[in-house]
């Protein structure tokens, strides 16, 4: 019965170990994440923010977001959230029909509420006209 | 001899707690001095006084607790031997309790500095790895999302939420607070275990108690018992007049309030839990023999409920209009604070996880009646919960402690 108590031990704390390892030494490939998003910087150390403790927040956040197993473990997490929790982290995005997806842009087209008025519609143009004229000028054709 | 001086050793004891009172209030409560004296200078149009702000060492509360308890432990016992540096060194520094405790005495200790042979088994290893898992789930897995929801009301004015997300934020305040501080307390406890020392619990089922003495016998357990050797006790303790004795707990219980931090609300709520234990003693008591013990139990709880309001307000301007908006119903709106399915969910299990003893289910009884499949569940169970939390916290953003503070 010790031998098992051991065994068990060991098992649950080669999760620990497993996360260690595989940021040494990336013995499994892990699937990058997908998508825009900010990386975490590693911070610069100083003595100013380190009394402040900024440099200990950002270092903690630097290392948690720059672990190698960190995509499988967002995954995990965004799965569980989404299963129990119909929780979705993806932004700019709602769950439709089926589970399904959509991003917020096209809701709001179709719907016409993405409408942003004549006077920014003719800005825009207006300032798309004169790039294209200026890269004319430089024998580059820009097509919009 | 140092050892044989009374007078010496007594100046020494009293020199050094000194010292360790005065780094505490120069690094916890200096900012909050200058602030008030500031306040208090605009007041009458003076200049300010102008103050670069100290930063608070982490855990230096529980550390300075620690010394003192090290230092009047060693007076108190006169025959034993000079503790090691190394030894003083290992108690004061020792991680899992530095940050928010429990609250360790010394001489509950010592001993297991020098040996831990009795606890050095697999059972006892296994044991501090399955409580480090329940604690750290009661953080991330509860606790947090409580937060995550009690933060965002908290960030409103008073005046444009209703009472019913008043009440329901406060409630679920009531329980990160317990989740949060009793989840840290799991896994020092745990984290010890795995090192072979046993630590003092910290809390029982604090929110079954029938009355506020008995909340401050199962909430914060070291603290209380820290308060009752070293401040309640050489105060006169239950040896001196009933007036006094009322005053000793006030007093007692209002520098609890204080060292949980450096604002009014903390003065307050220790205030507050002082004049309830002395209605306690005076009348309480008394009357709630009379009354059934579910009532006692909701009542207790509700009281505690309102004094985490002062806990958890920004000031007490602040905590007297959310005390207010409890009592006093406005527009009623079931809807507004329960949108989140992930809020909903861990409220419910939160209430029911605080209920659970009382159905008197002996879990060990269950476990030892099949010994290998028992452990097997239960440790299937922990290791999805360890997975789950550690994805929750790879996945999400920074999760300081509440007594991460102190």
């Amino acid at each position: 019965m010790n031998r098992f108590k051991q065994l068990i031990f060991a098992l649950i704390f080669s999760v620990f170990f497993y996360i260690l390892i595989q940021d040494l030494f990336h013995v499994v490939n892990i699937r990058p994440l997908y998508g825009s998003y900010e990386k975490a910087v590693k911070p610069k150390y100083s003595v100013e923010s380190w009394l402040s403790g900024n440099y200990q927040d950002s270092l903690t956040h630097f290392i948690q977001k720059n672990l190698y197993v960190s995509p499988d473990l967002i995954r995990l997490r965004n799965e569980i959230g989404f299963v129990l929790f119909k929780e979705m982290h993806v932004n700019g995005s709602e769950i439709g029909k089926e589970n399904y997806l959509f991003e917020s842009g096209y809701i709001y087209a179709h719907l016409g509420l993405d409408y942003v008025g004549d006077g920014i519609i003719s800005e825009k143009t207006r300032k798309l006209a004169y790039i294209q004229t200026e890269l004319e000028k430089r024998n580059i054709t820009l097509l919009f | 001899m140092v050892k044989q001086n009374t007078k010496v050793r007594r100046r020494l004891l009293l020199l050094s707690i000194f010292l360790n009172i005065l780094l505490l209030v120069y690094f916890k409560y200096s900012n909050f001095f200058i602030d008030n004296l500031n306040s208090l200078l605009n007041a009458f149009n003076f200049h300010e006084l102008s103050w670069t702000k100290v930063v608070l060492p982490i855990g230096i509360s529980f550390i300075t607790f620690h010394k003192i308890s090290f230092i009047i432990d060693t007076y108190r016992d006169n025959s034993k031997t000079i503790v090691s540096f190394n030894n003083y060194l290992l108690y004061i520094l020792m991680f899992p309790h530095q940050i928010a405790g429990p609250i360790v005495r010394y001489d509950e200790i010592s001993s297991q500095i020098n040996d831990r042979d009795e606890n050095d088994t697999i059972d006892f290893k296994l044991s501090g790895l399955f409580r480090f898992i329940i604690g750290l789930s009661k953080k991330v897995i509860i606790a947090n999302p409580l937060g995550d929801f009690v933060n965002g009301v908290f960030l409103l004015e008073v005046d444009t939420i209703s009472s019913t997300t008043a009440w329901i934020t406060i409630l679920a305040y009531t329980f990160q607070i317990y989740f949060d501080f009793s989840g840290y307390s799991d896994m020092a406890i745990g984290l010890a275990k795995m090192m072979g020392f046993t630590f003092p619990e910290n809390f029982k089922s604090p929110y079954l108690s029938l009355n506020i003495t008995e909340f401050w016998k199962r909430w914060h357990i070291t603290l209380g018992s820290f308060m009752r050797e070293y401040l309640y006790i050489p105060l006169g303790g239950n040896r001196v007049s009933k007036f006094r004795l009322l005053i000793n707990l006030w007093i007692v219980f209002l520098i609890s309030g204080i060292w949980h931090g450096a604002e009014w609300t903390f003065v307050i709520w220790g205030v507050y839990h002082g004049f309830l234990l002395i209605i306690d003693r005076l009348i309480l008591l008394k009357i709630m023999r009379y009354i059934p013990k579910g009532f006692n139990m909701i009542i207790t709880f509700l009281l505690v409920t309102i004094g985490w309001v002062f806990f958890r307000s920004p000031n007490i301007n602040y905590s007297l209009q959310y005390v207010k908006k409890l009592f006093v119903s406005d527009q009623i709106d079931f809807t507004q604070p329960l949108q989140e399915e992930r809020f909903k969910v861990i409220f419910i299990i939160s209430i029911l996880i605080c209920l659970l003893p009382l159905l008197n289910i002996n879990f060990k009884k269950i476990i030892e009646k099949f010994p290998i499949g028992g452990l097997v569940v239960k440790s299937s169970i922990l290791l999805v919960l360890l997975l789950i939390t550690i994805s929750e916290i790879c996945g999400s953003g920074f999760n300081p402690f509440i007594y991460f503070r102190f």
